[in-house]
């Protein structure tokens, strides 16, 4: 009985030994990976869903082994989805986000079942968020703060607490 | 050999520490079961024999907030009074996996539709493992509570003496079978923690690994989590795109069951019936885990390689890091909240008085006796189905109170946040990494309270909202990550800083109280 409880200790804590083989000086050792086609903006998520289509649009109806046609019907499906963060996080207000996350909900849904050649149905939807996104683009630059005066590149205006918190009170 | 005893020792006073609050609830329900209801009472508030036992017992467990420690001394009661072993079963496992705050909580981690699939789950779980537990295992009972079904409606009497009983029983549990049960339960924390390396399993769950919910089921038995710490664990697993079928065998058993579970089974039921319950728990678990393995991976995921939402069941001391009392206390005191801290001292209490009391061979049953003698200027006769009544209504009362007070109201979220922002920011640019990490904590625990609070009181969060909140918390963690680099590069941390300043201003104005009520 003990060397059956020894046994079982054993077995479960070589269960993880494959999860660290040594010890390591910090935890950031694995940091997140930003995938090479995420987009920078919003115009520049616009060019890679073009260029991603244009692509599916000039390959035949069987892409052979070799072909990257798979890859890149895989980063289109992944462009669209990310729209809503990449779109939350630049300077246009929610009135401006919701078409653009209503738009890639349902563009990726049609994406999810896209078969090539692309059908005409959802290459118009694909024309429609492109020019969707460049037109937020446009908004979004109307948007932008300027630059306070007298603030450097890089310089951190820290947020005082009391200062917020009268903020919301008032609004 | 001192480091692992060591690492181990802080790992169960942090389990000791987090379990305090769930054990004095349940200490308190298992005094009302005891003094205050009859074993009959106890059979019908539970569904007695009929078939809706099972979803009964699901359900006030969902309402009580006690953890699989707190649960212990609750089952003690029902068992002594002979509640339907199927009936025990559901409750002792729902009880710990949600309660409302936790549960609330769970919304804002992932898509709802994963957290009601989870309770689903726990559903099937219990109502599975319930009808085969009532196949197998004998009724409990005592003769004291077999006594206590021929006492007639006049004795059950409310009074001083009778409370007395009850605050008796209650510290002499706290240091008699239901203290040990719980150093048996901490135990399974003390091991991890003297065994599994730093950071040991950072990278054990991810969802593209088969293994992953058969290692998480593996691991999660001799795991103790409060249903708020699954939770939170279960959020950073959806943040960082983990297993899901992982994420629910935490949930099951890591937050379900414990090592003190198992060994009270024993005692009770036997080593043949537990083993029964045991492996065909084991079993349901990997077949859940494995079934939503799939359906609720995030379309599009992205994982992130790794997660530290395990970190704390593996050594929490480097080693390489010297003994020193400084990283002992830091371990052990920082993580504390009031809460904790006030349910810690009152258990403290609560345990000088019981030994006290076994010292001095006072027994609560003393006071019981009297109870059931002498009726008092001030005590009342109190009609059953009023006391179970109260009883019930009590428990979805302060449920209800409970949701409000620890998810304030949205205005309230924001001036915490923004005191919490500025001690991030004032930390993080002085080059303080150990104070920004704490009070990042703190911001990502308050935005998920936020979003609760606006669920709340406006019975809707926007989409909007939403992914403001995800886009913070990412980037909380990317300065985390930045923080952490050793050594610290403060141009990549103010980077970090400007960009989080512009998503912070654009999740606060989501959240502004005039977006709440449209």
């Amino acid at each position: 009985m003990r060397l059956l409880s020894r046994l079982s200790l054993l077995l479960f804590l070589l269960s993880f030994a494959g999860c660290q083989s040594e010890q390591r000086d910090s935890l950031h050792q694995m940091e997140h990976v930003t995938p090479a086609h995420w987009p920078n903006d919003l115009q520049d998520a616009a060019l890679k869903i073009k260029d991603r289509f244009d692509h599916l649009q000039s390959v035949g109806p069987e892409p052979t082994a070799d072909d990257k046609s798979k890859v890149v019907q895989k980063e289109l499906a992944e462009i669209v989805g990310w729209m809503p963060e990449v779109a939350a996080d630049s300077f246009i207000d929610e009135s401006q986000w919701e078409p653009v996350n209503e738009a890639s909900l349902e563009l990726s849904a049609s994406l999810e079942k896209l078969s090539l050649p692309i059908a005409p149905a959802t290459a118009t939807e694909i024309t429609q968020f492109v020019q969707l996104l460049s037109k937020t683009a446009q908004l979004e630059a109307a948007n932008k703060p300027p630059v306070p005066n007298g603030t450097k590149s890089g310089e951190i205006l820290v947020p005082e607490s009391q200062t917020d918190a009268t903020n919301e009170g008032e609004s | 050999m001192t480091h692992a005893m060591l690492s181990g020792l802080i790992r169960m006073a942090q389990g000791l520490a987090l379990a305090s609050p769930t054990l004095l609830v349940g200490l308190l329900v298992a005094g009302v079961f005891r003094y205050y209801l009859t074993p009959a009472q106890l059979r019908k508030l539970f569904g007695g024999e009929t078939l809706a036992s099972l979803p009964i017992s699901w359900l006030i467990g969902m309402l009580l907030p006690v953890c699989s420690i707190g649960v212990l001394p609750i089952l003690m009661q029902m068992h002594r009074a002979r509640v339907r072993p199927g009936a025990m079963t559901a409750f002792a496992l729902s009880a710990p996996l949600f309660n409302p705050l936790s549960l609330l909580y769970g919304l804002t981690l992932s898509r709802p539709i994963v957290v009601t699939a989870f309770a689903l789950c726990s559903l099937a779980v219990v109502t599975l493992l319930g009808t085969i537990w009532d196949r197998f295992a004998a009724r409990g009972g005592s003769d004291s509570a077999a006594k206590e079904e021929e006492e007639d409606e006049p004795s059950r009497v409310i009074g001083v003496q009778r409370l007395l009983a009850m605050i008796v029983m209650i510290t002499r549990e706290a240091v008699g079978f239901t203290g040990v049960l719980v150093l048996v339960a901490l135990l399974g924390l003390g091991l991890l923690g003297a065994f599994l390396p730093y950071g040991a399993l950072q990278n054990s769950f991810e969802m593209d690994d088969v293994w992953a919910p058969a290692r998480m089921t593996f691991l999660a038995i001799p795991i103790y989590a409060t249903p708020m710490l699954a939770m939170s664990q279960l959020g950073m697993m959806f943040q960082h795109c983990n297993s899901p079928g992982a994420a629910l065998a935490l949930l099951l058993l890591g937050t379900g069951v414990n090592l003190a579970t198992l060994v009270w089974l024993v005692k009770k039921y036997g080593f043949k019936s537990t083993l029964v319950w045991f492996t065909s728990l084991v079993l349901i678990v990997l077949a859940l885990s494995y079934a939503v393995e799939k359906p609720l991976t995030l379309p599009g995921a992205e994982p992130a390689g790794h997660t530290h939402a395990f970190d704390g069941y593996a050594t929490p001391l480097h080693s390489k890091s010297e003994f020193q009392w400084a990283i002992i206390r830091e371990a052990l005191v920082k993580p504390l909240s009031i809460a904790e801290f006030a349910a810690v001292s009152v258990l403290s209490g609560l345990v000088a008085l019981g030994l006290l009391f076994r010292l001095l061979r006072i027994h609560e049953e003393r006071f019981h006796r009297d109870a059931a003698q002498s009726i008092g200027t001030y005590d009342r006769i109190v009609p059953a189905p009023l006391l179970a009544g109260v009883v019930l209504l009590g428990l979805i009362a302060f449920s209800v109170v409970a949701c409000f007070a620890y998810y304030p109201h949205p205005s309230e979220s924001l001036e915490e946040i923004a005191s919490v922002r500025s001690e991030v920011f004032s930390a993080a640019r002085s080059g303080n990494a150990e104070q920004a990490l704490h009070w990042i904590g703190l911001w990502d625990d308050w935005s998920r309270r936020l979003e609760v609070a606006t669920f709340l009181r406006s019975g809707h969060v926007r989409p909007y909202q939403r992914m403001q909140g995800y886009i913070v918390r990412k980037k909380l963690e990317l300065l985390e990550h930045e923080l952490e680099e050793e050594p610290l590069d403060q141009k990549h941390v103010n980077a970090v800083l400007m960009d989080l300043l512009e998503s912070d201003n654009r999740w606060r104005t989501a959240f502004r109280p005039a977006k709440i009520d449209p």
